[in-house]
Formats: C-alpha cells, sequence, structure tokens
C-alpha cells in the first residue's frame, strides 16, 4: 500500500504570495486497486500526484510505500518498507523510471519521433537491452491495437491513440503504480469510457492506478474502488467501493 | 608577506576552505541537534535537502584540501631560492615559528578529510542516511581544525619576508639537531629498517586476508596506520640516505627536488593515499550492520584494502629499489 502521513506543499513559504497547495494529508492507497482524488481546479490534486509520484517533494511529511516493489539499490529485501520523501535526488531518479508510470494531461509525447520511439525513450536510461524492451513495446502496442502506428509519427494520431500510446508508455518499464493525471481532460465521452476500460484492464492485471480527474466520467466509473474528495488542499471525504 | 602566485593560491583555497567548513558546520551542528529521519516535520524535510548540498560542498572542499598539502609543500620548496640559508622546503618552513606547526596540522587535517569523504562517499550510497551522525560529527572536528590551519597559514605566510635568514636542511635534520626532525633523524636506522619492513608485511599480510576472508580488518586498519607513521619516520631516518647517497643527509623534503626525479611527490602521495584507505578501512568498520551499509560497506573495504596494499606496495618497492640502486651502503 501506498501510505501518505500528514502531507502537506507549500509554495512561496515566508512570502505575501505563500500557498499551501496540500494540508496535512494523511491518506492510504490500497494496492492493486483504483484510486480516485476528485476535486475542482485548484484543489491540490496534482500537486498531490506529483509528490506521490515522486515529481515533487513535500514540504513536510511522509509516504511510506509498502509491499510495493519499489527500484532501491541496497535494500535488504523487497518486503522492506520504503520511505520516499527522505530518499534522494539520485535514488528516486530509479523510482520514478521503475516503480511509477506516468499518464499526463497533455500526454507529452515528443513529436518528431515514431510511437514506437515514444513508448521505449522510458526505458533507454535504464541500460535493458534495447532489443529486448522493443520487442516488449511491441507487444504492448499490439494489447492496446496500436501496432500498425508503430511506425507513425505522433503527431498523425488521433486523440484516442494518443491516449492509447501514452499508456503503453506508462507501461513500458512494468511499473507496480500507474499516476494518471487528468487522463480525460482532452477526450470526448467515447474515448472517456474507452479509457477507463483500458484502466480496468491494467488494474485486473495486478497494478495500481492513480487517478486525478473532476471527470464524472472517471470518478462515477463502476471500476473505481476508492474515491478521494479534495478541497483547497485537504481531503474532504473518502470512500471505499468495497 | 609575498605576492607569490603559490601563497596567494593556499590562502584563497585556506580561506575557501574555510568558509565552506564554517557554513557546512553551522548546518552539522543542526543536524547533529535535529536530526530525526522518522519524523515528517518540515525542520527534518529541510535537513534532508540541506545534508545533500553539505555533501556536494564538503566533497570539493575537502579534496581541495587534500591537494593544499601538495601544494603548500611545493610552494615552500619553492620559495627556498629567495632566502639566504635555505637549500629546499625545510630551511622555508623554518622561517618563522608557524610552519612546521602548520605543516603537521596540514597533515592531521589530510588524513581526517580523506576518512570523512571515505565515511562520505560510503554514506551517499545509502538511501537510509546511515552514516549521517558520525559524518557530522566528525566534520564539526575538522572544521575548526581547518579554522585554525588558515590562521596558521595567514601568520605564517605574513612572516614571511625575503631579508630573513634561516637554517638549511644539514642542520635542522642534523644529529645536533633539536626537536621532531632531531628526534626522527635520531631514530635508529637498523631497527627502523625492521620496523619498516615487519610493519609493511603485517599490512600486506593482513590486507590479502582481510579482501579474501572479509575478517581481521582492525588488525589491518591497525597495521595501516601503524605503517603510514613507521614509513613517515623511516624517510627521515634511512630511506632518504639511499636516494641522496649521502650518510649524514636525513631531509625529507630535498626529495622533492628535480634533482632526486621529485621521487618525494610519489613517496608521499603513496603514503598518504594509503593512509587514508587503511583508516578509512577501519572507519567503516563499526558500520558494517547498519541499514543499508550491509550490501555497501564491504565491497567498499575491499577496494580500499586494494587501494591501501597498492600503495603502500608502490612505496615500499621505491623504497627496495632506492636501498639496492644506492652507491650507498650502511654498515651497523
Amino acid at each position: 500500500m501506498i501510505e501518505l502521513s500528514s502531507l502537506s506543499k507549500v509554495f512561496n513559504d515566508g512570502r505575501s504570495n505563500r500557498f499551501v497547495a496540500v494540508d496535512d494529508v494523511s491518506l492510504v492507497i490500497m494496492p492493486r486497486q483504483l484510486t480516485v482524488l476528485k476535486g475542482p481546479s485548484g484543489s491540490g490534486k496534482t500537486t498531490l500526484l506529483s509528490i506521490i509520484g515522486c515529481m515533487a517533494r513535500p514540504t513536510s511529511g511522509r509516504i511510506y510505500l509498502r509491499d510495493i516493489p519499489a527500484a532501491l539499490p541496497y535494500r535488504r529485501d523487497d518486503s522492506e518498507n520504503v520511505e520516499i520523501t527522505s530518499l534522494q535526488e539520485r535514488f528516486l531518479t530509479e523510482i520514478r523510471r521503475r516503480t511509477f508510470g506516468f499518464i499526463f494531461q497533455q500526454f507529452n509525447l515528443i513529436k518528431g519521433i515514431s510511437v514506437l520511439e515514444n513508448v521505449m525513450l522510458p526505458a533507454y536510461p535504464t541500460g535493458e537491452a534495447r532489443s529486448a524492451f522493443r520487442t516488449r513495446a511491441l507487444d504492448l502496442l499490439g494489447q492496446f491495437g496500436m501496432e500498425r502506428h508503430a511506425g507513425q509519427k505522433v503527431e498523425l494520431l488521433s486523440g484516442g491513440e494518443l491516449q492509447r500510446t501514452a499508456i503503453v508508455r506508462a507501461l513500458i518499464n512494468d511499473p507496480a503504480i500507474i499516476i494518471a493525471d487528468e487522463p480525460t481532460a482532452h477526450l470526448d465521452s467515447k474515448l472517456s469510457l474507452e479509457f477507463m476500460e483500458r484502466v480496468e484492464q491494467l488494474k485486473s492485471n495486478g497494478t495500481t492506478v492513480i487517478i486525478a480527474s473532476h471527470d464524472p466520467l472517471v470518478y462515477d466509473a463502476a471500476s473505481v474502488d476508492s474515491l478521494v474528495e479534495m478541497r483547497n488542499g485537504k481531503v474532504v471525504g473518502s470512500r471505499s467501493r468495497q | 608577506m609575498m605576492l607569490h602566485p603559490a601563497v596567494l593560491a593556499l590562502l584563497l583555497t585556506s580561506l575557501l576552505v574555510a568558509a565552506m567548513g564554517l557554513y557546512a558546520g553551522y548546518y552539522g551542528l543542526r543536524i547533529l541537534k535535529s536530526w530525526k529521519l522518522e519524523s515528517g516535520s518540515e525542520l527534518q524535510l529541510e535537513l534532508e535537502r540541506r545534508t545533500s548540498l553539505i555533501s556536494t560542498i564538503m566533497s570539493y572542499d575537502l579534496f581541495i584540501q587534500l591537494m593544499s598539502l601538495f601544494l603548500y609543500v611545493y610552494t615552500a620548496d619553492s620559495l627556498h631560492p629567495l632566502f639566504t640559508g635555505a637549500m629546499c622546503a625545510a630551511g622555508v618552513l623554518n622561517i618563522n615559528q608557524f610552519g612546521y606547526p602548520l605543516l603537521l596540522l596540514k597533515m592531521l587535517n589530510f588524513l581526517l578529510a580523506g576518512v570523512w569523504l571515505i565515511l562520505n562517499y560510503a554514506d551517499c550510497r545509502g538511501f537510509d542516511y546511515p552514516l549521517i551522525r558520525v559524518k557530522f560529527e566528525l566534520l564539526n572536528l575538522i572544521v575548526p581544525l581547518l579554522l585554525v590551519e588558515t590562521c596558521l597559514l595567514a601568520a605564517y605566510f605574513s612572516g614571511v619576508k625575503p631579508d630573513i635568514i634561516t637554517s638549511c636542511c644539514g642542520s635542522l635534520f642534523g644529529h645536533e639537531a633539536v626537536g621532531l626532525g632531531g628526534n626522527l633523524t635520531a631514530l635508529p636506522q637498523q631497527p627502523m629498517q625492521l620496523a619498516f619492513f615487519s610493519v609493511m608485511s603485517v599490512t600486506f599480510a593482513s590486507g590479502v586476508y582481510f579482501y579474501r576472508m572479509g575478517c581481521g580488518g582492525w588488525i589491518f586498519s591497525t597495521a595501516a596506520g601503524a605503517a603510514f607513521l613507521i614509513a613517515g619516520a623511516s624517510i627521515t631516518s634511512f630511506i632518504c640516505l639511499y636516494i641522496y647517497e649521502l650518510p649524514t643527509h636525513h631531509c625529507p623534503f630535498c626529495l622533492l627536488q628535480k634533482e632526486y626525479g621529485y621521487i618525494g611527490y610519489i613517496m608521499y602521495a603513496t603514503l598518504f593515499g594509503g593512509g587514508v584507505a587503511g583508516l578509512g578501512t577501519g572507519a567503516l568498520l563499526p558500520f558494517r550492520s547498519t541499514g543499508s551499509m550491509v550490501r555497501i560497506i564491504p565491497p567498499l573495504q575491499r577496494r580500499l584494502t586494494l587501494i591501501t596494499v597498492a600503495c603502500y606496495l608502490l612505496f615500499t618497492l621505491i623504497t627496495a629499489w632506492k636501498m639496492f640502486s644506492s652507491e650507498l651502503r650502511l654498515t651497523f
């Protein structure tokens, strides 16, 4: 599980424009489940997601990964709990690369290169043989019905194809946790529902999925296991669907 | 004060090292006072970020400190033509009362800085800050010494004036000399040769054993420390006699001159390199079972052991080569 303990993030601390983006959030995110962070713009969803995904550091508080394989060198064993907010940057890089997969609001695919190269990009720094992750990328593209677009440049893809490419890229290093920030913001209803089907598929494969969204098609989906409602940086409600 | 480029470089680097040391020492005290890894407080998270910065700064800072020992000796040696009576660095260091104490302090700081760099190297590889306290405790011991060194350096060079008449190394390291130089010169040569080759043999044997078996680290580290002291004394006692091929010339500084192929630099570099690596191996021993160090320290110690043995072996081979190739034969 991912355990958040009294997590806060303050921007411009000590200045007149001090802003508390995340305010004393404590939360438990269960493994192999779909958790949705719901709330209006500015409620702190994206900031919280960034902190969980090691892309930003909190001002205070801790995040523990319990029984989640975290790519950390010199651990005694994989069952050891890992606290990620205290880690130095060199360790966070590896965790970001291997433990988390990211799907961004704008998808952040790189124009000018092919779908296959976009998908393979996060795997290059891992040191794995190119042939191995190329095979894996093609296999994943096949699973998402994208194999015929592998050689195509991303600027020629439709919205749904861009979204599927982004999902495949997030999966290339076989992460334990997928983090998606407003993934349906630029999709129509049909594509949004298709996205949620893909997410359910990931969940059934044992991946933990955390989505920040204020789209009802996401937070009202039947596949959501846990819904966390945020407002003004605070958790104002949470419910589990078990 | 002489506005010699090397003097200015030494003063500037010393000021830089001391200033950075003060900054690091301040945060070191805060870390020692408030560090609580299990806490997620704002202060703790700030200290975690700060420790990363300080470790990086001090890595460069103390590396400069290591180099400054050689620059200091080189500077003293290069200034000797300016002073009546000085034939090498020995005379220049004797110009006022600060030269030799400063040299001894720089040697001590070299060893401490080297050990700190080794501890820092190990600590930075662990994700759980395993050596954070010991690292900053040692840093807070080093920082005052760095400040004293800067003061001594300023006092020494401010008293260096070209009209001073000083002594030559022959009188400073002669049998009639008083003080440390005289004491080192007076050490009996045959027992010193025996002690030198014995302690080196023990260091090599214990090093190979520790490298292969992973135990006996304390014996190896103690032997490496003893070898450092005995080899250092042996240079003045008998090694330099074979290099100069003169039975009465005990100066440990003339080795640094061109006439002797600058052999002193490689001998001192291997001696200090071996000393630091050997002492560093011992400094890591108490932490072999601390958190993530379980998998970091043993291979690091093996590498340090190899470095120690390689450095001391080179030192011993140079010594043996000079003893056999020298025209001088000492009879006891």
